[in-house]
């Protein structure tokens, strides 16, 4: 009985473990592709295709580095299979909820705080590497935007210099083929680096439940489902986080799109290069509102800005709270049970996130629709952009809420009602 | 502070990033305004449809082919285009060819 119970755990936190590696693919796909999507210089359908074969061959390119979960954040000794279970389940959850209001945040934060949260519930604040967690997750997270936005910022106002006078539609073409050129290579690395974290969590939780020895190098499954499933949450498309960051910071141009991917790029190999890693999502983000920075007459949206650095500030302590609870749950009921019923309560979560998304969906329809703050789009109702013979025309014009599919953000409604 | 922050490689990532980040970009821009015809030469008249091909940058759209004149780059002019489009391609070679070399 013991051992099948063990099987069962093992099973569970196997599944779990892809399903983050799922969400990770979801919500990163705006990092490579949304300014491609933004300008059209590829449909979105097209795009998210693209990053998805990418992430797929980019998981597969090599595997060097099967990353140790946490390494040198938290105590290696305290990690336990339940542990980490728990830590996934705040992941999965804090990626899922910010999906929900649009907001790119970092996958692998939101996996480190779900570990830190579940470690500190198991064993105190003796489990965790408190510099480490300072010097490699928090204050990275404040560099690698400002970083990115020095860099795009330049490379944008350099590229608008040398493009003054030439025709909009000259430039236009020349520089979606840099830009899908830039992006292609930002999906390839997100493959490489992120499949990677998928794939270290499982083997470590196979050799944790003595599945294969201590020494085994990565099982050829556990590489191809982890490059499978990071590859089908990449086509099916964060679409309200690709909105936000095509959308929401900047309007932008091709000029701006090649140049903002090039400097996410840029950063993120050459970060490696030094081994400073940065996290995509800070580093593309960054880039983008670089783009708007460095593009004379560019408008950025400094508020959709904050909300978002403000929901990077919350990763950590918001995945690590779920973590630290899901531990509290699955131990306090103990054994098998608890770590089923944390399981279904992260199926029921899932399920009711999505559920709340459904009400005003964003999808490859309406990714592009113009972006409205939510002051606009509560005193126009009628002026809602609608793609016309759509699915989400349908349910939009069946939905009441004013601030339909413009504003993917829940908080927005509220203060706009009150305004108008 | 110094304790938690790599200002070594933090200066590397911010100098290396500006130069490759920003500098390919411009050199794309440079490559693209080569091949177009307001690049700070007279647009050359005794020209076909295939320059405005060999240009990469005019649209197929009618607006634009109005707009535009046609032209044929002087052969200087594509050489430094393909000297820019190549160095930004190679960037991108190097990229893949660090990832795959299991660098990251």
């Amino acid at each position: 009985m013991e051992d099948v119970t063990e099987t069962i755990l093992l099973a569970l936190v196997v599944v779990t473990a892809l399903a983050f590696d799922f969400t990770n693919g979801f919500h990163d796909t705006g990092n490579a592709m949304a300014t491609s999507i933004a300008t059209r210089a590829l449909k979105p359908k097209t795009a998210v295709l693209l990053s998805a074969v990418l992430n797929m061959v980019g998981a597969f390119l090599s595997l060097a580095v099967a990353a140790t979960i946490a390494k040198g954040l938290v105590d290696a000794n305290v990690i336990t299979l339940e542990v980490v279970f728990a830590g996934l389940v705040g992941g999965i959850t804090w990626n899922l909820l910010t999906w929900l209001f649009g907001i790119p945040s970092s996958s692998s934060h939101a996996l480190v705080g779900g570990v830190i949260g579940s470690v500190l519930a198991a064993v105190g604040t003796s489990g965790v590497i408190w510099s480490g967690v300072i010097a490699k997750v928090m204050i990275p997270a404040l560099l690698a935007p400002t970083v990115a936005i020095v860099v795009a910022a330049v490379g944008t106002s350099l590229v608008a210099r040398l493009t003054r006078g030439i025709p909009k539609a000259t430039t236009e073409r020349g520089f979606r083929w840099g830009q899908i050129g830039s992006a292609s290579l930002v999906s390839l690395a997100h493959g490489t680096n992120d499949a990677q974290k998928s794939m270290g969590i499982i083997l470590l939780a196979l050799i944790a439940g003595g599945a294969v020895p201590s020494d085994s190098s990565v099982p050829f499954w556990v590489i191809f489902s982890c490059a499978f499933f990071m590859a089908l949450g990449t086509y099916l498309g964060g679409w309200r986080v690709i909105r936000t960051l095509g959308k929401g910071l900047v309007e932008i141009d091709s000029r701006q799109g090649m140049s903002a991917e090039t400097s996410s790029a840029a950063v993120i190999l050459l970060s490696s290069y030094f081994g400073y890693s940065l996290s995509t999502t800070h580093v593309a983000t960054g880039s983008i509102l670089g783009s708007g920075v460095g593009m004379p007459g560019a408008k950025v949206r400094w508020g959709v800005a904050g909300r978002m650095m403000a929901a990077w500030g919350m990763t950590l302590p918001a995945a690590g709270l779920v973590g630290a609870v899901c531990f509290w749950i699955q131990d306090g009921i103990g054994g098998f049970l608890g770590t089923a019923v944390v399981f279904a309560i992260l199926v029921a979560t899932s399920a009711a996130i999505w559920l709340a998304s459904r009400r005003k969906p964003v999808d490859h329809t309406n990714v592009n629709d113009e972006w409205e703050e939510s002051g606009d789009a509560a005193a126009q109702p009628a002026e809602l952009p609608v793609t016309p013979g759509t699915d989400a025309a349908s349910v939009l014009a069946t939905t009441a809420a004013p601030a339909e599919a413009s504003v993917p953000t829940d908080d927005a409604p509220e203060p706009a009602r009150a305004r108008a | 502070m110094t304790e938690f922050i790599e200002f070594d490689a933090l200066l590397k990532v911010v100098v290396a990033g500006l130069i490759v980040g920003a500098g390919l970009p411009a050199l794309f821009a440079v490559g693209v305004r080569m091949l177009s015809p307001t690049g700070g030469e007279p647009p050359v008249s005794e020209l076909t449809a295939s320059g405005t091909a060999v240009s990469g940058g005019a649209a197929e759209g009618g607006t634009t082919l109005t707009t535009t004149a046609p032209f044929r780059p002087a052969p200087a002019r594509i050489a430094v285009a393909v000297l820019c489009f190549g160095t930004v391609l190679a960037g991108v070679v190097v990229g893949i060819y660090f990832l795959a070399s299991g660098g990251h």
